[in-house]
């Protein structure tokens, strides 16, 4: 009984709970006698479907009634996606796009789930210049499509747009209207899309373009690094092997010399080290000086990598 | 099967037409828009029983006045068609030369266009 009671109320919150995944559309038009008493709803995947005309893209129709009125339930992401109104004129298919003239049959507007969208066509106004109401995107939407049809827009204002709205849709629709943006504009779009989420459908192509973008400077960054990286190992190299090649011109007794000195012996010690005079000391010190282009011992520190640890140093 | 009929009346009109049978198509029609000219009226439409057509009208400044791609969709009793129509008076702001790209695969269907170079 608890199970039926439980069956029943389901039942009856379906509709509910299934319009939790859809938004709906309602609205009134007047058309002249050439137009099919008909409207349909087509989902945009991307940008670049705004002008594609297909039926692959139609994902809800219905009626008009004689008043003009006309609703409907359709199937509804839980972000924001971009959707396409349109209207045909009798006998055209239903995936018929006319654009340019004063029969534009078509508008654009945004929704996500839940929302109540409604759309209005002034008479004497062509549909896209109709009104979409029930979503704050919708308003920012409509402002850019008239920027956007107008050839002195520039990309300042739209990157002005992509920074104002709150709509990521909208901002990443302005940003796409962009184009030849100079360094800091690139630089300020960057910044704007850091802000965005990296998954949104819309944004996939443009994201992947900046990012890069950024790659191409991390890239660029990293070379100069190991540039420098490699000319550093260069410069210590050669110079290491100019100082090899004037140490090896150290005779053995010589370098044994240099070695006892560098472990902090005086010639006094190095004499009674190697069992030699003090005067012969001196005078290989003096030599080895000469040789090594050094003026005293703090100088033959720069040695100290070549001298071989000899038993009894 | 394509049969094209091309008509270049003067030089300041441009129009023709394409029909497709099951064709594949890859062409730019070149419109040459001199000094002086005041606007570029056009009225282009395309319909697809079968496969998809992309019409593109760019301008000199690489803008594109249109760029529209019209497919079609099996179903149970064949395919459904789809049908675009572009039509406009663009004014003029850099002469040169603007570019109508056409461009079809296994497409069955129909190409009109007219182009008007309209002098002040």
């Amino acid at each position: 009984m608890r199970h039926y009671r439980l069956f029943l109320l389901l039942l009856l919150l379906a509709p509910a709970l299934g319009y939790g995944q859809r938004a709906r559309l309602s609205g009134k038009v007047s058309l002249d006698t050439g137009w099919a008493r008909k409207f349909y709803v087509c989902h945009m995947p991307g940008f670049d479907y705004m002008f594609t005309a297909s039926n692959t893209l139609i994902i809800a129709e219905g009626d008009i009634d004689t008043a003009g009125n006309f609703s409907v339930n359709f199937p509804a992401t839980k972000d924001e996606s971009l959707y396409r109104l349109h209207f045909i004129r009798k006998g055209d298919p239903a995936s018929t796009l006319i654009i340019g003239s004063r029969d534009v049959n078509h508008v654009f507007f945004i929704a996500k789930q839940a929302d109540q969208i409604h759309f209005e066509k002034t008479a004497g106004l062509p549909i896209s210049q109709s009104g979409i109401s029930g979503s704050k995107a919708n308003s920012g939407l409509n402002a850019l499509l008239g920027l956007a049809a107008n050839d002195t827009t520039g990309n300042n204002t739209f990157i002005s747009i992509a920074d104002s709205s709150t709509s990521q849709l909208v901002g990443l629709l302005a940003i796409s209207r962009t184009d030849k943006l100079s360094e800091g504009q690139k630089e300020k779009v960057s910044d704007l899309l850091a802000r965005y989420d990296a998954h949104n459908a819309y944004g996939a192509h443009i994201l992947q373009e900046y990012r890069a973008t950024s790659y191409w400077k991390l890239y660029l960054a990293g070379g100069v690094l190991l540039a420098l990286a490699l000319s550093l190992y260069g410069y210590l190299f050669y110079k290491r092997q100019a100082i090899l090649k004037i140490w090896r011109e150290l005779s053995q007794r010589e370098m044994d010399i240099v070695g006892l000195i560098l472990s902090g012996k005086s010639n006094k010690e190095v004499a009674l080290a190697l069992n030699i005079e003090l005067s012969t000391v001196k005078t290989h010190v003096n030599n080895i000086y000469a040789k090594l282009g050094v003026n005293n011992r703090k100088d033959l520190d720069r040695y100290k990598d070549f001298i071989n640890p000899r038993p009894g140093g | 099967m394509l049969v094209l009929g091309a008509v270049q009346a003067k030089a300041q009109v441009i129009k023709g037409s394409i029909e497709l049978r099951d064709s594949a198509i890859n062409r730019s029609i070149p419109i040459e828009v001199p000094a002086g000219a005041k606007s570029v009226k056009y009225d282009v439409k395309v319909y697809a029983d079968v496969g998809e057509i992309k019409v593109t009208l760019t301008e000199p400044s690489t803008k594109k006045s249109f760029n529209v791609t019209i497919g079609t969709k099996a179903s149970s009793t064949g395919h459904e068609p789809s049908k675009a129509e572009m039509s406009d008076d663009v004014s003029v702001k850099i002469p040169g030369n603007w570019t109508f790209y056409i461009r079809a695969e296994n497409a069955t269907g129909t190409i009109s266009y007219e182009f008007e170079i309209l002098k002040p």
